[in-house]
């Protein structure tokens, strides 16, 4: 019998645990990748290079810098994740649309995004901003 | 009453979203332990979208005959929605009537878990009460809309005491689809023989049929049971009770027809290190304790931060305690005279709201992107409730009022759009609607959409609002250009901000631009700068 409410009591544990899909890890890309570092709030940002400079973007937003850890999981590179989520207006995947990149991870709803760069791994998060 | 009532929900809430998520967790099993862990995300279901919702259930529900087809029928009129201990989600209900005799009252409860729109029917029986009004022995039920059955429990001097399960030879999961589903001789929906039912009078909703589903009381055993209702949140603190499980014990003794072998993956796969253990409010992940803000808090009604400190849950969703100076009196004049549109934009975000924002005023605003300072910025980030609106104190300060007012209803419309955009309400019209619009752009798609839909709103808004708090200045202008030149410079303040962006709307507009270029060269240095208190 007390099994039977503690297993009640767990199943909200055990749906807890279910998430699947928790951290990506994304190849950091130099090719369309920009770092900067906001003059106001001194934030360091990542934006994807973007042929038309809109007034509405997607940017990674530096959190934590990590050197020592070990992932097994997978590494995905950023230019297959901008065609999956068909957010190049042109063909020459030079005008970014923002929004649909955005739509795109927040469908996907990872908790944690980490760029991976050689050995390190910057804890990103993401933002879309607008004017 | 209302605390015993509430403590009823609660736990209902509790086990029934539980159960309502079972099916499509089964196969994930096998690997919890290898994965990283997460809160549930438990979101309050608007009420147009449980009214959605429901309508949804009942357009789909087959036109059988000859069954004793379940009829749900709601009173909108009690829609409304209830604070969780739990969560700072709120419990969406509405009281419904059902084609059942019994001395039982019926609510449709809803609930958004982990992005899925949830619902249950919610039966209570009230057997006794205490004399100052508190509920003191009851039952509730949770069933389907349909009416299948999910589960059941009874308390006794507020404690709960009793489960009530199918019958082994009632009931199995695999014939879930058979029309006895729709009556529970055991008290539940049955108490009196009902002749009254969906169908062609083929009753089974009755005391007694040969099909129906039975219920069997089950013990529930008493060391778990809340001491007082201020226990509350240990009974539901899960991680407290997990030194005391058992796993030689099985739960085929008390199921009695519930998938065993269900269950058994839920007992086996669930691996609890009983040394680990979070204090109050932490969630143990990969190792670490880390804030669970779904952890329910010590006192009823609070719910717990981002920090993991309890307290009451914020009910005013804009949030504007970081704006200053000019921008802060603007604001407050946009909140307090804005016309219905201004309202009912705003309303969106107040109260219980999908997303919430927080507006605050800041020395410069620097666009990334464009690498150009910027009178104001929308943004959110993944993981937020909060949209914040930036306000540049900089830009802000030398702007005429009423462009001032123009800026921060700017923002506040990317942040209607940004709302419109990502909500979970995908089926209400204007969400439709707005798309429509939206997707007929590639590039500054904000932007053009505002163009398209709200510049006239956006023109009504500031023609009220200057003759709500800048009378004398509207008149001046109205008598010494004309209504029409002031009517054009409302229109002209609207488009600041979005023609610089060559817009379609804009561009279309074809040599109209000068006029509405023109009307602002008239008037905007004349305009009044400070806000008018």
């Amino acid at each position: 019998m007390k099994n039977l409410i503690i297993i009640l009591l767990i199943i909200p544990l055990f749906l807890i645990a279910q998430k699947k899909k928790d951290t990506l890890f994304i190849k950091y890309d130099s090719n369309l990748l920009i770092r900067g570092q906001n003059p106001i709030t001194k934030e360091i940002y990542y934006l994807i290079k973007d042929s038309k400079n809109e007034s509405g973007y997607i940017s990674f937003r530096e959190k934590n810098i990590y050197t020592n850890l070990i992932i097994s999981s997978k590494k995905h590179c950023l230019k297959d994740i901008i065609l999956k989520a068909r957010a190049y207006n042109d063909k020459e995947q030079t005008d970014l649309s923002d929004d649909k990149l955005f739509d795109y991870f927040y469908r996907d709803d990872f908790d944690v995004y980490f760029l991976v760069k050689d050995d390190k791994y910057i804890e990103v998060g993401i933002m879309y901003a607008i004017e | 009453m209302k605390k015993m009532k509430n403590y009823l929900k609660f736990v209902t809430l509790f086990i029934g979203t539980s159960i309502l998520l079972w099916n499509c967790q089964k196969e994930e099993v096998s690997d919890i332990t290898q994965q990283n862990t997460n809160s549930i995300k438990i979101k309050t279901v608007s009420l147009e979208a449980a009214k959605n919702q429901f309508q949804t259930f009942q357009n789909n529900q087959p036109k059988a005959k000859g069954t004793n087809i379940l009829v749900v029928t709601p009173n909108w009129n009690t829609l409304n929605q209830e604070p969780l201990f739990y969560t700072n989600a709120m419990l969406t209900k509405v009281d419904v009537t059902i084609n059942r005799e019994g001395n039982f009252t019926t609510e449709v409860l809803f609930i958004e878990v982990n992005g899925e729109m949830k619902n249950v029917i919610y039966t209570l029986y009230i057997d006794s009460m205490t004399s100052n009004g508190n509920l003191k022995n009851a039952r509730v039920y949770l069933t389907e809309l349909n009416g299948d059955y999910i589960d059941g429990y009874g308390f006794e001097n507020g404690l709960i005491t009793t489960r009530f399960l199918p019958k082994k030879d009632s009931y199995s999961t695999s014939s879930k689809n058979s029309a006895a589903k729709y009556a529970y001789p055991t008290s539940f929906w049955g108490e009196s023989s009902s002749t009254e039912t969906g169908g062609d009078g083929d009753s089974n909703g009755g005391g007694s049929c040969d099909d129906c589903i039975e219920l069997e009381e089950v013990t529930v055993n008493s060391y778990l049971k809340p001491k007082t209702f201020s226990d509350v949140d240990d009974f539901f603190n899960p991680i407290n009770e997990f030194t005391d499980i058992n796993d030689n014990e099985t739960y085929s003794d008390v199921t009695n027809g519930i998938s065993v072998s269900t269950i058994k993956e839920v007992t086996t796969a669930v691996v609890i290190d009983p040394v680990a253990k979070c204090k109050s409010g932490f969630i143990l992940i990969n190792g670490d304790c880390v804030v669970d803000t779904e952890s329910p808090c010590d006192k009823p009604g609070y719910v717990r931060d981002e920090n993991g400190i309890c307290g009451p849950p914020k009910t005013d969703k804009i949030i504007d305690s970081l704006l200053i100076g000019k921008a802060k009196c603007l604001n407050d004049k946009l909140v307090e005279n804005g016309n219905t549109f201004v309202k009912d934009l705003l309303a969106k975000f107040n109260g219980i709201s999908e997303f919430d924002i927080n507006i605050s005023s800041k020395d410069k605003i620097y666009s990334e992107e464009r690498q150009v300072y910027a009178n104001g910025q929308t943004s959110h980030k993944f993981g937020d409730k909060f949209i914040n609106i930036s306000i540049s104190t900089d830009k802000i300060s030398n702007m005429p009022v009423l462009a001032g007012i123009r800026t921060i209803l700017h923002e506040y419309i990317h942040a209607d759009i940004y709302r419109k955009l990502n909500t979970k309400d995908i089926n209400s019209s204007e969400v439709k609607d707005f798309k429509v619009t939206y997707q007929l752009y590639e590039n500054e798609k904000h932007h053009n959409s505002m163009a398209d839909l709200y510049i006239n709103s956006m023109a009504n808004a500031l023609k009220n609002i200057h003759s709500a708090i800048l009378l004398n200045e509207a008149n001046f202008i109205s008598t010494n250009y004309g209504n029409q030149s002031l009517d054009d410079l409302y229109e002209a303040l609207a488009w600041q901000g979005l023609k610089e962006h060559k817009l379609k709307a804009w561009l279309d507009k074809g040599s109209d631009t000068t006029r509405i270029n023109n009307i602002l060269l008239i008037h905007y240095n004349g305009l009044t700068i400070n806000c008018p208190q």
